[in-house]
């Protein structure tokens, strides 16, 4: 053990020490965003990209995540995936993906299996249909928000809460007056 | 012993030798909001599956934490006439819309409003104090629960086109009853109506 100590010395270097520890910065900086051509995908990270240039219109779907730079007019079907319409994107269609996450521009109605998420340069005009909704502050909106998934559903889980409440009530004022009947009876005893 | 608590004292207050880092700079601490509640309660049971009209500034935690509730919102950030608005809406979420119009504007709004509201529909309204005048910058709504609500300002100073009084207020909601109407310290006040 206390050769250990020693062996770890042995690798500091001869230097003087730090005043204070300090956090080691990477000699390279990570790309958030994997750069992707526009007409190319990639099979491993298995996300594709609509380029700037790129003017795309009528039904645009797949089994991959999209990004969209450019501009699509039509429809967007990406069931299980991820679509984020970027800063210099402008979609004038309907969407339906797994998650919608709006940087950019986009006119039409978006329907999100899981979220929707509008950022502070996003602007939107359209109808979200989505479980979980996240507008920043700044963002543009104008339309609906249905975040229910399933309204029908709904319905009857409060149908289901008002007839519980309602036997509650019923079978606490019956045992009111049951008590008041014993007590009753009783100062007759 | 006194100098030295008014020196305290100064300090706590951030006077002009306090640095600038010494001021908390962070949202504003959210306020009561008690006609919050009986509104949404109003709101809930006007309909089985009711409907909201959002408007005054955007703030997207409002859309969730409605949204969340079961409700489906309209958010109407831009002063449009409520006539071009789809009827049928359970409740009206004004915030200070109101007390941005001019008053005549403020009357054809609210009778448009009427229209596209059912049976019962409630409506809730900001109005600044009876005497504010001059100008004034909008304010963002942030719900922060049933009870809470912070009120951030937003953008530049704009003049106030003008101040209500109580019975004024009451008068522009002609079609509506008044259902509770309450007065902040600050002097502002909270209405809420339900149509008859």
């Amino acid at each position: 053990m206390w050769d250990k100590k020693e062996n770890e010395k042995d690798f500091k270097p001869s230097g003087p020490p730090p005043a204070a520890p300090r956090v080691e910065t990477p000699s390279y900086v990570p790309m958030s965003v994997p750069p992707l051509s526009a007409s190319s995908s990639s099979a491993k990270g298995r996300a594709a990209n609509i380029g700037t240039s790129l003017f795309i219109k009528g039904e645009v779907s797949g089994s991959e995540d999209l990004t969209v730079e450019g501009r699509v007019e039509g429809r967007i079907d990406l069931k299980d995936h991820n679509i984020t319409i970027a800063a210099s994107g402008r979609v004038n269609a309907e969407i339906h993906a797994k998650s919608v996450t709006v940087v950019g521009e986009v006119t039409g109605n978006i329907n999100a299996d899981d979220k929707v998420e509008i950022a502070d340069t996003g602007r939107l005009t359209g109808d979200i249909h989505a479980p979980r909704v996240a507008i920043s502050d700044g963002a543009q909106f104008r339309g609906n928000v249905d975040m229910v998934r399933d309204r029908s559903a709904a319905q009857s889980v409060a149908g289901i809460k008002e007839r519980v409440q309602a036997q509650v009530q019923t079978h606490t004022q019956s045992q009111t007056q049951t008590a008041s009947q014993g007590k009753a009876a009783a100062a007759q005893i | 012993m006194a100098a030295g608590l008014a020196t305290r004292m100064f300090r706590r207050e951030g006077g002009a030798g306090a640095p600038a880092t010494d001021t908390p700079k962070g949202p504003p601490p959210a306020v009561a909001c008690p006609l919050l509640r009986p509104f949404l309660k109003r709101v809930e049971r006007v309909q089985p599956s009711p409907s909201l009209l959002l408007f005054g500034e955007m703030c997207g935690a409002n859309v969730s934490f409605l949204g969340a509730r079961g409700l489906r919102i309209s958010v109407e950030g831009s002063p449009v006439e409520p006539q071009a608005y789809s009827s049928g809406f359970s409740g009206a979420l004004l915030w200070d819309h109101l007390s941005r119009l001019r008053p005549e504007a403020a009357v054809r709004w609210v009778a448009g409003l009427s229209d596209a509201l059912v049976q019962g529909g409630a409506v809730l309204a900001f109005f600044p104090p009876v005497n504010a005048t001059g100008d004034a910058t909008r304010s963002r709504f942030r719900i922060s629960s049933e009870e809470l609500v912070a009120r951030e300002p937003v953008g530049e100073r704009a003049p106030v086109p003008g101040s209500y009084q109580n019975r004024e207020i009451i008068r522009l909601f002609g079609a509506f009853n008044l259902d509770l109407l309450h007065t902040h310290r600050s002097g502002d006040r909270e209405v809420l109506f339900f149509k008859a």
